[in-house]
């Protein structure tokens, strides 16, 4: 006899062949064939796992000359047990999610500050585990920590600071770069005489004080990371700057005129509201004609700014992606 | 079985900190504080929304003064993604974490500490959500735009990125919260706490939980397509690129999504508790109810076989054949309601009177339906107005009453009646008149939300009247937020009386707030409305 | 301490079996959804985009038979991690679980060496683009798996896990069957189908 949990799961995958029949018929689109396929499935899976002595939904029998039920039947047992593990991996993951914003080997950041959270979380469920005892912990301590978990944080910390310390110093100009170097230089000096000098520290203390620089040279790193690494060579030319205009369906100009190797900054207006506009540059006319530039579509009535690099000298169209009849002539001219 | 040298209990001691259920809210697996938790992240979202929301349309309606100059197209992604993604499930998820441990007689969460990490997750990717479009370019429409965001040559900004990302994060925290939800009710129930008598609520949320475990990967799977093409500058989402729009619709467009009908279905559960306990009597028909909710669940999935045509019509924009059958559950779950609330002669507290509104907002929708079929007016700010009373509306004053009605279990206290009866004025009269004046501007033609506008004709004054609509939703909201701080500042001193409403079920057999442990006495369970059969042991028999 | 009204088993006190399993099934469902969004995009392009794969694409599928080999043979190491523990032999659990991590981490270099050699790319054809993406979720899924396994392995190995009804033995199996089956989809899709 399936429980109601699982006549509902039932239901879904009944439904959901049925659809997938209909959809074929009436509509044979695979991406949406293939959903309702793969959610028979799946559900199906989940009637097994949800039906008979998987989830009891038994009631106990009660006889018609039972006495009334009792207010205090019985109890809850001891509520569950916290731990700080979960806020730690989530944040692990808050920064992953920076990083995979970010791009690049930063990534790798977030995935050992959320291996290092998983493992935090593993540890805690094991000590609670039944046969955990001091003298297993002395053990594992001993084969995992010293010789294995030890260097390689060891090695991690110095990678994570090496990475962190050097998008800052990438991302700011070359004086303060020095400036900065030399002030965190210094911070680390000041506060470790100040803990050395301390005839006791608490190690919340120092705990607390290592979290925090850990907290802030990762979060300042990152920060640096997607503020990018600044200019090396500053730009020769200014670049051209094109005012374009979308409006009724149409460009404000047919014909743009810039110099070979610059830098074009088109400050593109669409105007018309609600519609999708953007401006891309081709070779060629055709159907086949390869993109030099494609600049994001976006509804108006908005303003975007697309900059690229002039292409080499030629005759290129720019044309809305989204409107054939809107089009003009880019001409690069020899520098 | 290996020999333990100490007995099981021996090691909370042993491993030291607190005992269980006294951690501090960083460490916590207490699902009443997880549930206080999520439900405020999705307050303060929804505020952020709120207040983004009112600059567009202190936009719309002053023509030519530009509050927000070229980011009106990321401010409406913004307003449009919390409301349908941070807000409304989020906060469901966390009703439901509080509530329902309680109506099943657990004092804890199945998987207490994953619940715990998809709390941390879900705050953490909002907060990254919000700052994403704060400090990014404006990107298209975002998840209610059905055409597709193309990726910009050479990769989009790190701050795009990071708003697919932090969308992501929210959607994994959803679906493990709702994993834990759904195991919970599965596994954690006390003993004689069958499945057919789990309280509405608990049901609903199985449901919901269910679908969302099978929807809402789906809409992870495209944001992954969604990251790369933009990250790497890629051609999916071209507009050349037919496939890539037709996938886009399955899985990233929020209205061809099942989530669009999980926005309202915990509301039904919520709706049917609220009616049964302020009438003092069980549901009508329980089993019709349920089979409803089951079937409203199962229906949405029909939202997948939506397509580009659907998209401007009536009732959502994912209305299709099996779809439209949700009105029939919808039905009887508003009709079972009605029946018991009239002959239960309802008390009307606060939470009922939400119900009675967001019933009410079900059916001024139906009847904008009905003229706009007549009319044949569809799509435009038609569309907008109705999305804002059908599929945000009327959840939203759901919600609110659940609220409510679980009050005195969530902050140890009732929140004020007088408060209560003017955030329902507020946020019942302010969708209405924010739905009116979208409709009005419908059947004059006007598309969805533009940023300047002819305002010589009556359109201003339509527009102005939605505008109006907004401010009042959000007084409501604010006034009721208020009184919800206050009440969870004096939580910790607070008890109220254990037993307000005489409920049925078992939420209403502990203190309030609760202890740590949920319970300090679960009674006996012979009926879905346990607490009726303490009362009058004659009835129990015929349970 | 026990009062006296605790006549019935109690909501949550008593150790309810199979959450892990039941929760770990559900998360395995989701899984596959995740793969019916990836996997529908492809054969949806399939169908519609001409030439498909688009001309210049050479899949090597050499190294994409070693690969589903390498996930064939850790799932039936696996099982037998599990069935070893069952009957209570910890040496050979042992053996298994680690056998499995080792093949899942061949997998996972495969992959990445074989993702590194392609003939196409992301950019420039939707259907680098949606390769990229079945490959980067599927290396995703499999290092969790190997995370799963590697979890379970340790507790082994510390004398956890070995009473007869330990759920998260069974739990890591079912998650790494779902890699195994995940794997064969993707394999059929790009590599037998193209």
């Amino acid at each position: 006899m399936l429980n109601p949990a699982a006549k509902f799961l039932l239901a879904v995958t009944l439904g959901a062949m049925g659809v997938a029949v209909a959809y074929q018929l009436a509509v044979d689109e695979r991406a949406g064939l293939v959903l309702f396929v793969v959610l028979a499935g799946a559900a199906f899976a989940a009637v097994i796992a949800t039906a008979g002595a998987n989830v009891p939904d038994q009631a106990p029998f009660v006889p018609k000359d039972a006495p009334p039920p009792e207010r205090r039947a019985t109890t809850t047992g001891a509520p569950a047990r916290g731990s700080g593990w979960p806020l730690v991996a989530a944040l692990a993951v808050g920064v992953l999610a920076c990083t995979a914003a970010v791009g690049g080997p930063v990534v790798w950041i977030g995935v050992v500050l959320l291996v290092v959270a998983v493992a935090g979380w593993f540890g805690k469920a094991w000590s609670e585990d039944p046969s955990w005892t001091p003298h297993l912990s002395e053990r594992a301590r001993l084969r995992l920590l010293i010789p294995l978990a030890l260097p390689v944080g060891l090695f991690l910390m110095v990678a994570t600071i090496a990475i962190c310390v050097s998008r800052i110093l990438l991302a700011v100009s070359k004086d303060s770069s020095v400036v900065l170097a030399m002030a965190v230089a210094i911070t680390i000096l000041v506060t470790c005489s100040i803990l050395a000098t301390r005839p006791r520290v608490t190690s919340a203390a120092v705990i607390g004080v290592a979290v925090l620089a850990v907290a802030s040279l990762v979060g300042v790193g990152i920060t640096g990371a997607v503020a990018g690494e600044r200019q090396f060579h500053p730009e020769e030319s200014e670049g051209t700057k094109v005012d374009l205009e979308a409006k009724n369906i149409k460009y404000s100009t047919d014909q743009i005129r810039v110099r070979a190797g610059e830098k074009v900054e088109i400050h593109f207006h669409n105007a018309d509201v609600g519609t999708y506009h953007n401006m891309a540059i081709y070779e060629g006319d055709g159907a086949d004609a390869a993109p030099v530039f494609n600049g994001a579509g976006f509804p108006g009535d908005n303003l975007r700014l697309y900059s690229f690099e002039a292409p080499p000298p030629g005759a290129y169209v720019f044309v809305c992606d989204f409107h054939a009849n809107m089009k003009g002539q880019l001409i690069v001219e020899q520098k | 079985m290996t020999i333990t040298e100490s007995p099981p209990d021996a090691p909370s001691a042993s491993a030291g900190g607190r005992p269980p259920g006294t951690e501090s809210l960083a460490a916590t697996a207490d699902h009443k504080y997880l549930g206080l938790l999520f439900l405020g992240g999705a307050f303060l979202f929804l505020i952020a929304a709120g207040v983004v929301g009112m600059v567009l349309r202190a936009e719309l309606v002053s023509e030519g003064v530009s509050v927000v100059d070229g980011k009106y197209g990321r401010l409406f992604s913004l307003h449009a993604t919390v409301g349908a993604l941070l807000f409304l499930p989020a906060a469901w998820i966390g009703l439901a974490t509080y509530v329902v441990p309680l109506q099943l007689g657990a004092g804890r969460l199945a998987l207490a500490r994953l619940h715990a990490f998809a709390t941390w997750v879900y705050l953490t990717g909002g907060l990254l959500l919000v700052a994403a479009y704060i400090l990014g370019p404006p990107q298209g429409l975002g998840i209610v735009s059905a055409t597709p965001v193309a990726a910009p040559k050479g990769g989009a900004t790190h701050a795009d990125a990071l708003a697919i990302v932090a969308m992501a994060m929210v959607s994994v925290a959803m679906v493990l919260a709702s994993i834990d939800l759904a195991v919970t009710v599965l596994k954690m129930r006390t003993e004689g706490l069958t499945l057919r008598r789990v309280p509405m609520f608990s049901w609903a949320m199985l449901v919901s939980s269910l679908v969302t475990i099978f929807a809402t990967p789906v809409f992870v799977g495209g944001l992954v397509l969604f990251y790369l093409d933009q990250r790497l500058g890629g051609t999916f989402f071209r507009v050349d690129n037919t496939a890539g729009h037709t996938v886009w619709l399955h899985t990233v467009w929020l209205y061809g999504r099942p989530e669009i009908y999980l926005l309202l279905l915990p509301g039904l559960g919520a709706a049917c508790d609220i009616v049964a306990t302020h009438a003092r009597r069980p549901l009508l028909n329980r089993s019709a109810v349920r089979t409803s909710v089951a079937a409203f669940g199962v229906l949405a999935f029909g939202s997948w076989a939506a397509s580009a045509k659907m998209a401007g019509a009536l009732v959502l924009p994912t209305f299709n054949l099996v779809t439209s059958l949700v009105l029939i559950p919808l039905g009887v779950v508003v009709l079972v309601c009605l029946a018991t609330a009239v002959l239960g002669h309802v008390r009307l507290h606060p939470s009922v009177l939400f119900v009675i509104g967001g019933v009410g907002l079900l059916a001024v929708g139906a009847l904008h339906a009905l003229i706009a079929a007549v009319a044949g007016v569809h799509g435009g700010a038609w569309t907008t107005g109705h999305l804002h009373t059908v599929a945000f509306g009327a959840p939203t004053l759901l919600l609110l009453g659940g609220l409510y009605h679980w009050a005195p279990k969530l902050f140890g206290r009732e929140l004020s009646a007088g408060i209560g009866r003017l955030a329902f004025l507020g946020t019942f009269g302010g969708f209405f008149l924010m739905g009116l004046g979208s409709y009005l501007l419908g059947y004059d033609g006007a598309p969805a939300h533009v940023r300047d506008f002819d305002f010589s004709s009556s359109t201003g004054t339509y527009s102005l009247l939605a505008a109006l609509g907004a401010v009042v939703v959000l007084v409501g909201v604010l006034a009721m937020v208020a009184d919800m701080l206050t009440a969870v500042v004096g939580r910790g001193t607070a008890s109220g009386p254990d037993d307000p409403y005489e409920g049925l079920t078992l939420e209403w057999a502990t203190s309030s707030p609760p202890p740590a442990a949920g319970f300090d006495a679960v009674p006996e369970v012979r009926s879905p409305h346990p607490l009726l059969d303490l009362r009058a042991p004659k009835e129990a028999s015929r349970g | 301490m026990a009062s006296p009204t605790l006549a019935l088993t109690a909501g949550g006190g008593a150790k309810r079996r199979g959450v892990l399993t039941l929760a770990m099934v559900f998360a395995v469902c989701g899984g596959a959804m995740l793969f019916a969004a990836l996997l529908g995009a492809y054969l949806h392009m399939r169908r519609i985009v001409n030439p498909f794969p688009p001309k210049g694409v050479h899949i090597d599928e050499y190294w994409g038979n070693v690969m589903v080999g390498t996930m064939l043979m850790a799932s039936a190491t696996v099982e037998w991690g599990c069935s070893a523990l069952r009957r209570g032999q910890r040496k050979e659990a042992l053996a298994g679980f680690g056998v499995t991590l080792g093949l899942g981490l061949a997998f996972l270099n495969l992959l990445s060496f074989t993702s590194g050699h392609t003939s196409f790319d992301a950019v420039s054809h939707p259907y680098g683009l949606v390769v990229t993406a079945l490959v980067m979720t599927l290396g995703i899924v499999v290092g969790i798996g190997v995370a799963i396994v590697a979890l379970t392995l340790f507790r082994v190995a510390g004398r956890q896990l070995l009473e007869p009804d330990a759920e998260q033995p069974r739990a890591s199996a079912i998650y790494w069957h779902f890699t195994t089956i995940a794997a064969l989809a993707v394999w059929y899709t790009v590599i037998v189908l193209k």
